[in-house]
């Protein structure tokens, strides 16, 4: 939409608008549908941001307690004494002091050295933290953590998917950092997949309990708990979250090459296996991507599993090597060689 | 309420009579812009319980310092103030957090486009979205749904020119419409 009708439409919403710009709007509005629909959403945005904010309803207590402020301060304050100044000076010397052992300390902290530890398609591992804690690592992820952790917390950061086995210390609660979600734990079991391409993160937990936070604007804006089967997808683009019951133990179950695709999309798939199988998965069309299927595949053998798909989702494959071709199996889109 | 009389004075004339002790003119301008400023604090502690406190703050403040304030124009130094406000009190404490459950919507990948814009859901879905705008777009956004401000009040207080605060709210929409509408079909 243009600038130009959209701001007609606000001064149309606040009734400023003049008698010729009306005629403008109501010309643009009636030209094409698509602009009605847009007319449409513009005033019930207009109309819904306005319900944002809440009626006050301590206005009566807060002037209660102005006046009864003013009663005692019928005087205006006085200026402040000299030594005041003083003060603040002989203050600020303290503060700077205190911020150069506080840098020297920082500098000597071990918690500032990091591991990074990342693992390319086709591959897994599992290894143990500093903590005891134990890690899972997928095919196509990335973790980095501190090779000591902080006295207060266990901070790691990761790219991809990873099962966690967290070493119970409550005082030292173990944080995951994957882009704008935290999730916190202190001695649980849990599964979180975060591949930065997908804007999609899902954290299932196993056993214990986890505590997630969805940053925005790098504050702190949403909150809430996980319980054992419990798995809440968050969508990073439009920050919508979904808390499901879930089986945990299917969802970690990549670790022994059991996969479980619970009404997933066939680019969601394909993906996986990309990552699991060091593969190159195109599908020719696009209409495929979208296709959902609900499947599982225990140490199958690939063709099995490529054969599986095609049929759940009505189309063919052909394969070479580690290059995998997904089409449409309607005579009308098939491709002639 | 006696403050009827008062009411007729414009804010200016308000502020000169504070400055001569005048406790009801304090109480005019608070009647007048109690409500209009702890919604436009509330853009920041996005509490409106918190925000009313630092309200009532800001007038103690105003009265205490009635004889060293040299105010021109009385509402933008208050948005301003409450501004400062608000922003003070995030740095000490930490901004109320919305819960997964709250913000839950039912599913809705059946409902077309403009079944999501008629529907009763519609509105709070997207005031949950309001608060994942960029920081900029959702403060003109919800700055401009404040009557007592006008555009040229926006600028100054976010240190921008009136043609940007134009610009960031139509953005704000458009943004709004993106996110209303990928988040109406997906998953």
């Amino acid at each position: 939409m243009e600038e130009l009708y959209y701001q007609l439409i606000t001064e149309y919403y606040h009734q400023t608008i003049t008698d010729r710009d009306l005629t403008i709007l109501q010309e643009w509005v009636a030209s094409d549908s698509l602009h009605e629909t847009e007319f449409r959403e513009v005033i019930l945005i207009l109309d819904a941001a306005k319900l944002y904010y809440r009626d006050p309803k301590n206005q009566d207590n807060n002037w209660n307690r102005i006046a009864a402020h003013i009663r005692q301060h019928k005087q205006p304050v006085k200026r402040k004494f000299p030594f005041v100044r003083l003060a603040m000076a002989a203050l600020l010397l303290l503060i700077i002091g205190l911020g150069i052992n506080h840098y020297r300390n920082y500098r000597a902290n071990p918690a500032n050295h990091f591991a990074e530890i990342t693992i390319p398609y086709g591959q897994q591992t599992s290894f143990i933290l500093p903590d005891s804690s134990i890690v899972y690592l997928n095919a196509g992820s990335k973790l980095k953590y501190p090779i000591h952790f902080a006295k207060n917390k266990r901070i790691v950061q990761l790219e991809g998917e990873a099962f966690f086995e967290i070493r119970h210390a409550a005082a030292q609660p173990f944080i995951i950092q994957t882009g704008k979600v935290s999730t916190t734990a202190s001695g649980t079991s849990f599964n979180v997949k975060a591949f930065p391409k997908e804007n999609h993160i899902a954290i299932t937990v196993k056993t214990g309990k986890a505590d997630i936070v969805f940053k925005e604007n790098n504050r702190p804006a949403i909150t809430g708990s996980l319980l054992p089967n419990q798995q809440l997808q968050i969508d990073t683009k439009t920050g919508k979250t979904i808390k499901t019951g879930i089986n945990a133990e299917e969802i970690s179950d990549w670790r022994s090459y059991r996969m479980v695709f619970c009404n997933a999309t066939l680019k969601e798939i394909a993906s996986t296996l990309e990552r699991t199988y060091k593969l190159d998965i195109e599908l020719e069309d696009p209409a495929l991507a979208n296709i959902k299927v609900t499947t599982s595949f225990n140490k199958t053998p690939l063709d099995q599993m490529l054969k599986t798909l095609a049929t759940l989702t009505g189309s063919r494959y052909t394969r070479s090597n580690n290059i995998i071709l997904f089409f449409s199996a309607s005579p009308n889109t098939v491709k002639t060689e | 309420m006696k403050t009827n009389n008062y009411n007729v004075f414009s804010d200016e004339e308000l502020l000169a009579l504070l400055h001569q002790d005048d406790t009801l003119s304090l109480q005019t301008i608070f009647t007048r812009y109690y409500t209009p400023l702890a919604h436009f604090s509330t853009i920041f502690t996005k509490d409106i319980t918190t925000s009313e406190v630092l309200i009532a703050d800001l007038f103690i403040k105003l009265w205490d310092n009635r004889k060293q304030l040299e105010i021109r124009l009385l509402k933008p130094y208050l948005f301003q103030s409450a501004k400062n406000l608000s922003l003070n009190h995030l740095k000490k404490h930490k901004p109320k957090l919305d819960t997964f459950e709250n913000l839950q919507t039912r599913p809705s990948e059946h409902l077309t486009p403009f079944e999501i814009l008629t529907n009763k859901e519609s509105q709070q879905r997207i005031l949950s979205l309001i608060n994942l705008l960029p920081e900029r777009q959702r403060e003109v956004l919800l700055m401009s749904r404040i009557e007592q401000i006008e555009k040229t009040n926006i600028a100054p207080l976010l240190g921008i020119t009136v043609r940007t605060v134009e610009t960031t709210l139509y953005q704000a929409i458009k943004s709004l419409r993106t996110l209303l509408f990928t988040s109406g079909k997906k998953i």
